[in-house]
């Protein structure tokens, strides 16, 4: 990995990775800057047993903020060696400034040219037309996004690009995966849901029949601090909304071959949501949980399930959670705007029935 | 030598009571391996929580060995460059995500995000940041039982449910939790018992919006603070969809549907950021900071006024409804925490975009 490189001071003037200025007048001493890397500097222990200061950008005079300008961090001496890890990591690409002994040292670690840039890989639902209700979108990063103030970098644009005021739940903690590189972006709810107050006045985010853009900013960083570089869109149309629960009973559910590991594919009659439908469905056989893939194609609305182990002949249950949403929020058990007073189907577990037989 | 065992004897049973008594008894020391910070509060014996959705777990540290800081005139005028001076940083690589105070020395903490994942938490000092090793610490934990499905994980193998914590606060015996996840648009509200046991209690809840009770409603908490209403224990809890809603802490019980009642509607471009109570002279006030607002000022008896006939749709006029609420001049006021009986702190983003720490005093109340 390029941020891990860590290159001796002798190695330094052949390489592109890292560049290390000294200020005209000051006495050159390369020796002060051992190794280097987004996570730690070591210095020789010349530098190091003097109070050696690390700042940001390319500083070259005290000022009266100098003493508590330093950047934070951990300081480890042994005979040889000392050497500074920050509590965040350097950034590659910003100057930084070495103050020892009365000397400023300008270090800088420089992108590696291999440095692979974030990409978006999907946006969810991938389809060129969804419900103006929509409520849920998720783009797929290549690499561990940025989580800090992620949403001021994800817009929708009307069709003449303009972008949409207060069209995205601007959450504090953002709803990232795990390996953070799945972003979820909730359309504001309060314009989505009808007669709300921001509904009730500004309408919903989204007009049918019209053509947005999903706009992703390209100085959308990584967690390294790497921005994206431009920009990335996503043009959709909408159709009028959708008001109705997901209904299962026009699921088509093509013929499994025995002693196969074929896919099971289901055939939807509506988009569902991306983010609901992973630990939505599970399949048993023998009242066991039947192991496998899970892939879902937004555009064909097929979702396929490959098994590790070949199918057998005999009942096999298809579990559906009844939260398993469609693109507006509604769910197998409730609509997202649901009257007040209308009965709400009992929580349970939808399921059915798939006979695999040995021909 | 009589009177020695004595004397000993009584240390060592008041040692004993103290101990039994202490809701640090079962605290570890070592890493609790937080994650994320995203919301901050504070306890009994100066115990900091610590929301952690990416661990989906709370985290109570043991702050009590603090020194008290020195905060005579706390001001940082520019609390992001100050941290991107000291991390090293851009400015868009830091969040500054909550502020919390010690109520027993009025130590000022501040959790703040980075952009490489690393949480960090700040006791303000003489107004310089100073970092708090959160690996190092005292603490208990728990862990926020089905905020992440074990096997909800795609054809990547990455787990797509996300449960992210929207606020945090303690009161009679219990850490309280909102939190909205990417799955469904609910108002899961998680009230633990403190010390941490198994009991982990879940609610759902539902509120009704100004002048349109047709449709349910149930928006996800994005602030919240319990508070004495009409002498009983409830949560005042503001909905990303802005309106003020009251809900009976008696209610909160697992599993249970708890219904809210609207007492205002806060104007629909606005989103609640935090809320605390203050008073002045024998008077209560609700203070709520909101994303386009000023900072509100509510009598709690205006509340408390609302009595039994909270629980109808109120009427709306000129985009607000409800409770009368004053706007004190304090503009996007994002995070807001009491110092002391006279003072409260908070961080501003002025007109310049500036993110500045400061504090006011009750004058305004």
């Amino acid at each position: 990995m390029a941020i891990g490189i860590l290159l001796s001071w002798r190695a330094l003037w052949c390489s592109a990775l890292l560049t290390i200025f000294i200020l005209e007048g000051q006495a050159q001493r390369p020796q002060e800057i051992l190794e280097l890397g987004v996570s730690h500097i070591t210095l020789s222990t010349e530098c190091g047993s003097s109070d050696f200061k690390i700042l940001k950008g390319q500083i070259t005079s005290y000022d009266e903020d100098f003493d508590g300008s330093a950047i934070i961090g951990i300081k480890h001496r042994d005979a040889n060696l000392v050497t500074f890890k920050p509590l965040v990591p350097f950034n590659q690409g910003t100057p930084y400034t070495l103050f020892c002994d009365g000397q400023f040292l300008h270090f800088e670690i420089e992108k590696a040219t291999s440095y692979e840039t974030i990409e978006v890989l999907d946006i969810y639902p991938s389809s060129s037309e969804v419900p103006n209700n929509i409520l849920k979108w998720y783009v797929h990063f290549s690499r561990p996004v940025n989580p800090v103030k992620i949403y001021d970098h994800i817009h929708f644009l009307d069709q003449d690009g303009q972008e949409i005021d207060r069209s995205i739940l601007d959450l504090r903690a953002p709803l990232l995966s795990q390996d953070g590189t799945l972003l979820t972006i909730w359309v504001e709810p309060g314009r989505q849901k009808q007669l709300l107050g921001p509904n009730h006045h500004l309408g919903s985010v989204f007009q049918a029949d019209h053509l947005y853009t999903l706009r992703i900013d390209g100085a959308l960083k990584d967690v390294e601090g790497v921005a994206m570089g431009s920009d990335i869109t996503h043009t959709f149309r909408t159709t009028v909304a959708d008001r109705v629960k997901p209904s299962i009973e026009d699921w088509k559910i093509a013929d499994l071959k025995a002693h196969t590991i074929e896919p099971l594919e289901i055939a939807l009659s509506e988009q569902l949501d991306y983010g609901s439908l992973t630990d939505a469905i599970s399949i048993s056989f023998k009242g066991s949980r039947v192991v496998g893939t899970l892939q879902y194609d937004s555009v064909d609305k097929m979702i396929s399930f490959i098994p590790e182990e070949n199918w057998e002949v005999g009942s096999y249950t298809i579990y559906l959670a009844p939260l398993l949403e469609d693109l507006a929020g509604n769910n197998l058990l409730r609509l997202f705007d649901q009257p007040i007073g209308e009965p709400v189907e009992t929580d349970h577990t939808k399921q059915f029935t798939l006979v695999v037989s040995s021909h | 030598m009589k009177q020695f065992i004595l004397l000993l004897l009584t240390t060592l049973l008041s040692t004993s009571i103290f101990a039994s008594d202490s809701f640090t008894e079962d605290f570890v020391f070592g890493d609790p391996e937080i994650k994320s910070v995203h919301a901050l509060a504070f306890g009994p014996e100066s115990i900091l929580f610590v929301g952690d959705s990416d661990a989906a777990q709370v985290v109570a540290i043991d702050l009590s060995s603090q020194q008290k800081a020195q905060n005579e005139k706390m001001a940082i005028a520019d609390l992001e460059e100050e941290l991107g001076r000291i991390l090293g940083s851009e400015i868009d690589q830091i969040q500054v995500v909550d502020l919390a105070v010690d109520p027993s020395n009025e130590n000022v903490y501040i959790a703040v995000n980075h952009s490489s994942g690393k949480s960090l938490l700040f006791l303000v000092n003489n107004n310089t940041l100073e970092p708090i090793d959160i690996n190092q610490v005292s603490y208990s934990k728990t862990v926020l039982d089905n905020a992440i499905a074990a096997d909800a994980k795609d054809r990547r193998g990455r787990d797509l449910r996300k449960w992210a914590i929207s606020d945090l606060r303690y009161a009679e015996g219990k850490v309280m939790v909102s939190g909205l996840s990417n799955a469904e648009f609910a108002s899961t509200f998680r009230a633990i018992s403190f010390p941490f046991d198994e009991d982990n209690m879940q609610s759902s809840l539902e509120i009704y919006h100004a002048a349109h009770g047709k449709y349910e409603t149930h928006s996800p908490i994005k602030t919240f603070m319990p508070i004495t209403i009409n002498g009983k224990a409830q949560i005042l809890a503001s909905y990303t969809c802005t309106p003020l809603v009251v809900f009976p802490m008696s209610e909160l019980k697992n599993g249970a549907h708890a219904k809210g009642k609207t007492v205002a509607e806060l104007g629909n471009w606005n989103t609640p950021l935090d809320i605390i109570e203050m008073e002045k002279e024998g008077e209560r006030y609700v203070l709520m900071a909101n994303s386009n607002r000023a900072l509100m000022k509510i009598k709690v008896s205006n509340i408390e006024g609302f009595g039994d006939s909270l629980s109808d749709p109120v009427v709306e006029r000129a985009g607000t409804a409800g409770v009368d609420f004053i706007n004190l001049p304090f503009v996007n006021v994002q995070q807001l925490d009491k110092l002391n009986e006279s003072t409260f702190v908070m961080i501003q983003r002025d007109a310049n975009g500036v993110l500045g720490l400061k504090t006011s005093n009750n004058r305004w109340l």
